[in-house]
């Protein structure tokens, strides 16, 4: 599925902020084809799969950040994939937000 | 009950009784590593020992010990003291600190957050578990750092400590424009400069105050 197809999806259909989604194309166009695959079938099916780094998954990922929406712990996966001591430290931090009011 | 540590310092290390020369380093945290050799000026250590006596001061040893103990409406008093008085300091505009109940499954759920209007929320619940005493202190000075970042915007000659290039980059996440939202890429928000830069302020203020306080 290209990227721009995915994110039209998501802005379209999942009400997604079209600013903070579209500058999101580079990194869902250098996922890896595991991850994005698993995006793909999401986006088709509505089945949230991924596969594991670090024992972490989507799943886990979003249990644990209820707030993300499905594309960013996508992304977060992939972070782990590539950095996994900083990303789940970061992960495990609580948001201390200072804009409010950014639509899903 | 509070048990003589802080939450919410990670890894922390060795702790040094405080920035006691111009030379005094606090190594051990990453983010207070990546702090040190973003900008930091003698101005802004000057601000980090400032804003530590005076948490010192406000969240005394007797504070501390009796912490466990208080409402929350007199936690939320000695917080906002904290909060305007290191603010009055910063010479930056904070009001005051608004405890609130806020949304979120347990272990997951936002500390708090800067509304832009020199007010802070803070998650009642946090506020209200003792051993989240050091989280507390952490969000109220990692979101007075980023009421520092607009003053410092809104008013540059009065913080002419920060160079223009840190202002630049400040100026540009500021915006509503390009602030990368945590619900969106985890990853671009936690490594935005602002956030790079609250985080490394407030955890070298609260390792610093661990240290005064012998806390660790």
């Amino acid at each position: 599925m290209k990227t721009e197809n995915i994110i039209k999806f998501l802005v379209e259909e999942k009400n997604y902020d079209k600013v903070q989604t579209e500058r999101l194309a580079p990194k869902i166009e250098a996922l890896p084809e595991e991850i994005k695959n698993a995006l793909t079938k999401w986006i088709k099916s509505g089945t949230v799969s991924s596969p594991e780094y670090n024992g972490y998954t989507v799943d886990k990922i979003l249990s644990e950040k209820p707030e993300m929406t499905t594309l960013a712990a996508y992304l977060a996966l992939d972070w782990i994939r590539r950095d996994p001591q900083t990303a789940i430290k970061a992960i495990l931090t609580p948001v201390m937000k200072f804009t409010p009011n950014i639509r899903k | 009950m509070f048990d003589g540590t802080l939450d919410g310092l990670g890894e922390a290390t060795a702790i040094n009784e405080g920035l006691q020369s111009d030379d005094a380093a606090v190594p051990g945290l990453p983010e207070i590593e990546m702090f040190e050799k973003q900008y930091i000026s003698e101005v802004d250590r000057m601000r980090i020992h400032e804003t530590t006596n005076i948490m010192a001061a406000v969240f005394s040893e007797d504070v501390i010990a009796s912490w466990s103990e208080m409402s929350l409406n007199e936690k939320t008093d000695i917080i906002n003291e904290y909060y305007v008085k290191a603010g009055e300091n910063l010479g930056i505009d904070t009001k005051g600190v608004i405890v609130e109940p806020m949304h979120g499954n347990p272990g997951t759920i936002s500390f708090g957050y800067n509304s832009g209007d020199g007010y802070i929320h803070l998650n009642e619940a946090v506020v209200n578990d003792p051993s989240m005493l050091g989280q507390v202190l952490n969000t109220a000075t990692h979101e007075m750092r980023h009421q520092f970042q607009y003053a410092a915007l809104s008013n540059p000659s009065n913080f002419s400590d920060i160079p223009d290039s840190v202002r630049k980059t400040w100026e540009y996440e500021w915006s509503p424009v390009h602030y990368i939202s945590p619900d969106y890429d985890y990853e671009g928000y936690y490594n935005q400069a602002i956030e790079c830069d609250a985080r490394g302020f407030s955890e070298y203020v609260l390792k610093v105050y661990m240290g005064k306080m012998h806390l660790n």
